[in-house]
């Protein structure tokens, strides 16, 4: 991998994007799916979405829903229902919304698809290539924290998988 | 009689002759053709089966996939794709060397043969429960290289399976899914000089059973001859290079290359990715002249970012210094 | 271009008035490349070199079959139709890849019009053999329905499902009803008349598909405005070229003495593409080109793509 400082001094890295604002819907979509994580600041910003859709003149089919945090199987079942076309916004902290969009991607949606917003940065999904666990890190890139999985204490690298919706950690004590 | 090594001999030298500096490029040249080096030469096939380091090589290779089912990632869709690079590559073995590999065909019944290790395998395609393993485990006890499978999607390059033993400091587990942007993000200059997307270009021009090659160098992450420098493994053998260095012990560094083979399947379109790693110490190439004075100009005027990614940023004195010393003055 | 080679015609089979399935198998001694679902191959018919879509499922394939519309009494089709009998070899060309699978989607839907029915029958046999979803619509006038019975065949298998429409006006409710109700991740392919992939297309963005989420096959393009005279310079040669109005820069290489690969000069198969050294401004008018690499402008379909001032590179 290199060395790490010198990585991003040479601004070669790997990280999510993310928006300042909420971004607004894609309005190409015929139908949307809403989801906030979290907090209630997330909520808000969920409502303030759907808000916006049914001032449109398109007034779309829109499902809303709010959970405390991620859950794989509940996020699978809201897709299942929807139907090709729907557009995904999700509104939370980092690690739920960088799962969420893995989840998302791995049934079927694509990036193009998908609007996102973090409204909380103080955790994030990290992968753990040496006992292959993604662990919810309290931490920053460059932080050292430990894998909940094999509790190897793990330096955050500036690499980010859009399909695993996670970092790389390395055990490099 | 020659005085080099077997490994010399066979080793792909990643320079062009009279070439004193180096910086990335998409350095891609159609593959089976063969090059004469200062030692011997390389590139005639597509599967380098080295020489009588084959059997070892491909017994360290079982025993990683054995230890490390991570190592192994299909992800969904890509079943049929294993299947015709297995096909693929299989074919190209038995005509390769006709003499140790034969493919036996008869409508979607094919029956395999290395009489170098041994295998004597009847399969039928496309049926898993025919063959021993999955059919890209399969392929990956065969031959030498690892694999990489890419599928395209609204014009980027997603890798989308593959089999890895021998990476040099990367994760096939972690990698697997991304976009060839992703990947190459630990890369300096790569993606910001635009090379990535050439490289991805290059890659959706392939056409089917075109076959092209490329080679990549660097210095590598361990001292023997082991080859398993995966991230998933990285406590057992981060400390080799600190060590080495410590000991000033530069003759064991090792250069490493990677021969990479890009090849366009034909049922599914997947672009193959096949990569055959070769280590050559210092001490050897010390003995070279040709290569020796090559590698120490390309070493001493390597920008500080390349030689810090590549591995030898804190001791480049040190290495082109020992490259310098006549050899015979060490005894 | 795509490697040549010989193959033998084995079987002639009449499936419908005006179109006929040919099966094509290797000379002695050869084995026939797989394809991926949705290929063509190029098939020389006497002074004619036509596309024709590969019906097979692409996996290890023994023979190759396509199935040729007769259009006229004497284009490429009619020469196939009159001089093809088992026995007979051709030169064929491919297979070529423009029309495939995307590798990771959940489900397809698969829209078929006419002759159109042929790359889609590829992909909906392809789907069966790895035991995969699709829903397929096929829009056929009565007494026209070629592969249909084959179609309904693979349809038996589970996770398929087939809406059969013979009228204009049906093949628009199929599309309205059917695109708003498939999975998430689903892609969309279509091939047939050119009316059909307007209305696929322009019903599939009010369902709220996304563009790389449909798929299109066309055999042919729309009739192109004349455009306007504009210069062209071949590089490395001194002289300046005009294309008048109404004349393709293929056809003005072509008139100059250049050779210039091509096929369709339609803008549909890719084989005319050639790079630009420097451009007034450009003018892309073929389907083949993404809308990418239509902005960065390093190359151009000559024989559809217009502009002013052009060099290119031969
Ligand atoms: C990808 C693809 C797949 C296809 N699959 C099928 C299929 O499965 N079944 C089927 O029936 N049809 C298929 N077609 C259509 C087929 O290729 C022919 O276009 C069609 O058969 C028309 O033949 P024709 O005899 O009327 O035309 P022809 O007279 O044979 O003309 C054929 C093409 O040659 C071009 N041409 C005209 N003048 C010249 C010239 N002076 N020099 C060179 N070329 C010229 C024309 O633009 C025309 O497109 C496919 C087309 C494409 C592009
Ligand atoms: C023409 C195509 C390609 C080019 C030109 C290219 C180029 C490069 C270069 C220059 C490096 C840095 C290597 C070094 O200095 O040692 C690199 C690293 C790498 N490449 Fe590629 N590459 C290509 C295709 C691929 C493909 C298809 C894959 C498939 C997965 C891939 C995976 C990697 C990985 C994993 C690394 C290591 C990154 C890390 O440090 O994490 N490359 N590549
Ligand atoms: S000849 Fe077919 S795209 Fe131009």
């Amino acid at each position: 991998m290199g060395n790490v400082r010198e990585a991003v001094d040479s601004g070669t890295w790997s990280l999510p994007q993310w928006a300042d604002q909420p971004p607004d819907p894609d309005l190409t979509g015929a139908s949307f799916l809403l989801i906030s994580y979290g907090d209630s600041e997330a909520e808000a910003v969920v409502q303030q979405w759907e808000a916006g859709l049914r001032r449109t003149d398109l007034d779309p089919p829109v499902l809303r829903f709010h959970a405390s945090a991620f859950d794989r199987d509940q996020l699978a079942d809201k897709l299942a229902e929807a139907r090709c076309g729907v557009r995904l916004m999700i509104a939370g902290g980092q690690y739920d919304v960088l799962q969420a969009m893995a989840t998302a991607r791995a049934l079927g949606l694509e990036t193009g698809e998908i609007t996102r917003y973090a409204t909380a940065y103080e955790d994030l999904p990290l992968f753990c290539p040496h006992c292959q666990t993604t662990s919810r890190a309290y931490a920053e890139v460059f932080d050292w924290t430990d894998c909940t999985g094999c509790h190897r204490v793990l330096t955050i690298k500036p690499h980010y998988s859009s399909q695993r919706g996670s970092f790389l950690g390395v055990d490099t004590r | 009689m020659t005085k080099f090594s077997e490994r010399a001999q066979g080793f792909p030298w990643p320079f062009a002759e009279g070439e004193t500096d180096f910086r990335y490029s998409v350095n891609v040249e159609p593959a089976r053709v063969r090059r004469t080096t200062a030692t011997g030469g390389w590139g005639e096939h597509l599967v380098d089966l080295g020489g009588s380091d084959y059997t070892q090589l491909m017994q360290q290779r079982r025993e990683v996939i054995a230890a490390h089912p991570e190592r192994r990632r299909v992800l969904p869709g890509m079943e049929m794709a294993c299947w015709d690079l297995l096909l693929y590559y299989l074919r190209d073995m038995a005509a390769a060397y006709p003499e140790s590999m034969h493919l036996g065909e008869e409508g979607k019944n094919f029956h395999w043969r290395n009489d170098l290790l041994g295998t004597d395998q009847a399969f039928t395609f496309g049926q898993e429960e025919s063959l021993p393993t999955d059919p890209l485990t399969f392929l990956a006890s065969e031959i030498p290289d690892d694999l990489v499978l890419l599928t395209e999607r609204d014009g980027e390059l997603f890798f989308d399976a593959g089999l890895v033993t021998f990476a040099a400091s990367w994760s096939v587990s972690f990698n697997v899914g991304m976009s060839m942007t992703e990947i190459h993000g630990p890369v300096p200059r790569m993606t910001a000089e635009g090379m990535t997307r050439r490289a991805e270009i290059f890659m959706r021009q392939l056409q089917p059973g075109q076959a092209y090659r490329r080679l990549n160098w660097s210095t590598s992450k361990h001292r023997g001859e082991r080859l398993d420098t995966s991230l998933e493994t990285y406590r057992e053998w981060e400390s080799e290079i600190p060590q080495l260095v410590e000991e000033e012990d530069w003759g064991s560094l090792q250069l490493r290359n990677e021969l990479q083979h890009f090849v366009r399947l034909p049922m599914t379109g997947t672009v193959a990715f096949a990569i055959r790693t070769y280590i050559l110490p210092l001490a050897e190439i010390r003995e070279i002249p040709e290569w020796r004075d090559q590698l120490a100009s390309i070493l001493r005027e390597l920008p500080e970012d390349l030689a810090t990614y590549k591995g030898f940023g804190d001791f480049r004195e040190e290495i082109v210094d020992y490259l310098a010393q006549p050899a015979d003055s060490m005894g | 271009m795509t490697d040549q080679r010989r193959l033998r015609v084995t079987e002639v089979r009449s499936l419908c008035p005006e179109i006929r399935q040919i099966t094509l198998e290797p000379l002695e001694g050869t084995a026939l490349m797989g394809f991926q679902p949705g290929s063509h191959l190029i098939l020389h018919a006497g002074e004619h070199r036509n596309a024709y879509s590969l019906t097979g499922d692409g996996i290890m394939p023994s023979r190759y079959t396509v199935s040729v519309l007769k259009r006229n009494d004497d284009g490429g089709s009619a020469w196939l139709h009159q001089h093809l009998a088992p026995g007979s070899e051709i030169t064929a060309e491919g297979p070529v890849s423009m029309f495939a699978p995307v590798h990771n989607q959940q489900h397809a839907l698969l829209v078929a019009g006419g002759i159109g029915i042929t790359p889609v029958l590829s992909h909906a046999s392809a789907l069966a053999a790895l035991q995969k979803s699709a829903e397929v619509i096929y829009a056929y006038k009565p007494h026209r329905a070629a592969h249909v019975d084959q179609l309904r065949e693979i349809c038996h298998s589970a996770g398929f499902r087939l809406t059969e429409v013979t009228s204009a006006g049906n093949c628009r409710k199929a599309l309205r009803d059917r695109m708003s109700d498939q999975p998430v991740g689903s892609h969309a392919y279509v091939c047939g008349p050119m009316s059909m992939l307007e209305s696929f297309l322009e019903i599939g963005a009010a369902a709220g598909w996304p563009e790389y989420r449909l798929h299109l096959e066309r055999f042919e393009a729309p009739e192109l405005d004349p455009g306007e005279e504009f210069a062209l310079r071949v590089s490395g040669s001194p002289e300046d070229l005009r294309v008048p109005v109404g004349v393709s820069i293929l056809e003005t290489l072509e008139s100059a003495g250049y050779s210039v690969p091509n096929m369709c000069r339609q803008g549909v198969c890719g084989q005319c593409q050639i790079s630009v050294r420097s451009a007034g401004s450009l003018e892309h008018r073929d389907y083949v080109l993404t809308e990418e690499e239509k902005a960065a402008g390093g190359s151009l379909m000559v024989c559809v793509s217009r502009g002013t001032d052009v060099e290119v590179a031969l």
